[in-house]
């Protein structure tokens, strides 16, 4: 299993002689296959409007993978009918004409993960518990509706522990949209020369804010200021001298306020004691995938925080790499972080807090075995990962599956 | 010397050896535009310079051996069965060689990476694929491919297509190992 954990998405996309072999040789076995499989989604999920060059090497590397049997337990077809909403078009039937069509029937991500782990809802009546200790980015809960759904939570409630506290937090709250506004409306100026991405970012940073307890979230919100202070590192000498100052005074208004909102607190203190975990990149497209295709138990704005929280922490990492800093983005951060890990911490996270709600909700009354199949789908994407983190949860029960 | 076959010959002979010549069924603009600078076409100098290339490699330098497992460089047989390649180039928006493409690093618009049919502006061509040195493989050796989306796992391409080409570098000294992948069941 060691060897074929060599065949990543990286790897795939320049498949050689040898790993043909590899994978050839290991084509009977589930978990490698899985492992392959997973790297190859991931690898199709890079295309955007893919070149005619770009369609050249996604039909060779499926033909490669046919010739190396790669489809011998898992159905090329079901595979990307599965994920058809997650890869371009022209990459999708570029795969399905390179392996030939199938007479096999439309699969779900769930049935899909249910056939490639083995899970079966008749042979386990329980789902197994959540992780505890986890921080999460997103606040979930079970609703009214028997639904997981964004509630009030220490990412988006402010402590406010005494009536001196609540007016500094006013103040500070007023001046913290005002600034973020400010930035806005001169970033968004025909006249500013500044380009796009601070606008976009700033914007989405008034998506997030919460300006009102228990809507918005300001983790997400403060990983977009994150992203903004990596921008103004990377360029700040070419920036005007009026919008440099402008995020500076944002940026102090910025720290304030998220002293007040102890879920940010929490999930940084994790980012910073923590370790990463492995092949994070394809268990986070099946979670996704997962929820996405689960309506019935999980709330559409469930799905958008965690793509959020993917994205924004990603981003992070990006402009970090950039800059070749490991620990901090900005040198003034009052908090020691690794975006990478923060993005590992953020995406874990809130897949343990939306399978603990999930586990939450009651089993539809006819529909048993589809509501526990999609509970066990969660729980066996999300084990490994918070197995590395060393939390306690799924994975342990899942051992004798 | 040239490695291809001479101009008189019949087609037919051209099409038996390695594969109809089909149009790639897509192209970027770029690859009608420019060529690759590191282009070369197998003739008897480039094949000499070529070989060196190889057994410096066998001998055990490890730059080349592990530049050349993951950059592979490009080959295609043209519509005259000469036989070109390059490595997978990156260019700017006037063609100005900017780096070869290595795994995974995206290209930023407004480059472009130079794909097979840039090795004959964008023609016609017969089978073509890859060369790489394979470190993994034991044990490690030089192998050529057919892995070309657009010429090299084309409808009617056959092994013997790619022995055939192999036989062509045989013929000056140069030694590759043939993995061929069969194209899908239905003409792309």
């Amino acid at each position: 299993m060691t060897e074929i954990a060599s065949i990543t998405p990286q790897r795939i996309e320049r498949l050689r002689p040898s790993d043909i072999r590899l994978i050839a040789r290991h084509s009977d076995e589930l978990e490698a296959m899985s492992i392959v499989l997973a790297s190859f989604v991931s690898y199709l999920r890079c295309f955007k409007d893919p070149t005619a060059s770009e369609i050249d090497d996604v039909l060779s590397v499926s033909l490669q993978l046919k010739a190396a049997d790669a489809w011998k337990i898992i159905n090329a077809v079901d595979l990307m009918r599965a994920f058809r909403k997650y890869v371009d078009q022209s990459i999708y039937e570029t795969v399905i004409k390179a392996v030939g069509v199938s007479e096999s029937k439309d699969f779900t991500i769930i049935e899909y993960i249910a056939q490639r782990l083995g899970l079966d809802p008749a042979t386990k009546e329980l789902l197994p518990e959540a992780a505890t200790g986890v921080a999460a980015p997103i606040p979930v809960d079970v609703v009214q509706d028997n639904k997981v759904a964004i509630v009030a939570g220490a990412q988006n409630t402010p402590n406010i522990k005494s009536k001196k506290s609540s007016v500094k937090f006013e103040k500070l709250h007023h001046d913290c949209l005002k600034y973020a506004e400010e930035l806005r409306n001169t970033l968004g100026d025909t006249d500013c020369s500044v380009r796009g991405a601070y606008r976009e970012s700033i914007e989405r940073y008034l998506e997030d804010f919460p300006t009102i307890a228990g809507q918005g979230n300001m983790l997400l919100a403060d990983s977009e200021a994150r992203s903004l202070r990596g921008l103004l590192d990377e360029e700040r000498d070419s920036l005007p001298p009026a919008i440099v100052d402008g995020l500076h005074r944002f940026f102090v208004a910025h720290q304030s306020i998220c002293v007040f909102y102890d879920g940010v607190g929490q999930f940084y203190e994790q980012v910073r004691t923590g370790v990463l975990a492995p092949r994070l990149e394809e268990t986070v497209v099946e979670f996704l995938a997962a929820i996405e295709q689960s309506p019935d138990f999980i709330d559409a704005a469930v799905v958008r925080a965690f793509r959020e929280v993917d994205l924004d922490f990603k981003r992070l990492d990006v402009i970090a790499a950039r800059l070749e800093i490991e620990k901090a983005v900005v040198p003034a951060d009052p908090i020691s972080l690794s975006p990478l890990r923060a993005w590992h911490y953020g995406v874990i996270g809130a897949m343990n807090a939306i399978y603990a709600a999930y586990r939450a909700t009651k089993a539809p009354v006819g529909r048993t075995s589809s509501w526990l199949l999609s509970g066990q789908a969660l729980a066996a994407i999300t084990a490994p990962a918070l197995s590395r983190l060393g939390a306690s949860g799924p994975e342990a029960q899942l051992a004798g599956h | 010397m040239s490695a291809a076959t001479p101009d008189d010959q019949p087609l037919r002979s051209l099409d038996q050896a390695f594969g109809v010549c089909l149009a790639p069924s897509r192209v970027d603009d770029v690859e009608t535009i420019y060529k690759p600078k590191s282009l070369h076409r197998l003739d008897a100098e480039s094949a000499k310079l070529m070989k060196r290339l190889i057994d410096v490699t066998e001998e055990g330098l490890r730059v080349t051996r592990y530049v050349y497992s993951e950059l592979p460089l490009l080959w295609v047989v043209d519509g005259r069965g000469d036989i070109w390649f390059s490595l997978e180039e990156v260019v700017d928006r006037d063609g100005n060689y900017l780096f070869p493409k290595p795994s995974r690093v995206p290209v930023a618009t407004p480059s472009k990476k130079l794909g097979h049919p840039s090795l004959i502006g964008g023609e016609q061509g017969r089978i073509g694929g890859e060369i790489l040195y394979d470190t993994g493989a034991a044990p490690p050796r030089w192998f050529i491919t057919n892995r070309s989306g657009r010429y090299g796992v084309r409808a009617g391409r056959t092994p013997e297509h790619l022995a055939n080409v192999a036989r062509m570098f045989g013929a000056y000294g140069i030694e590759f190992a043939a993995d061929f992948y069969p194209p899908p069941d239905g003409a792309l």
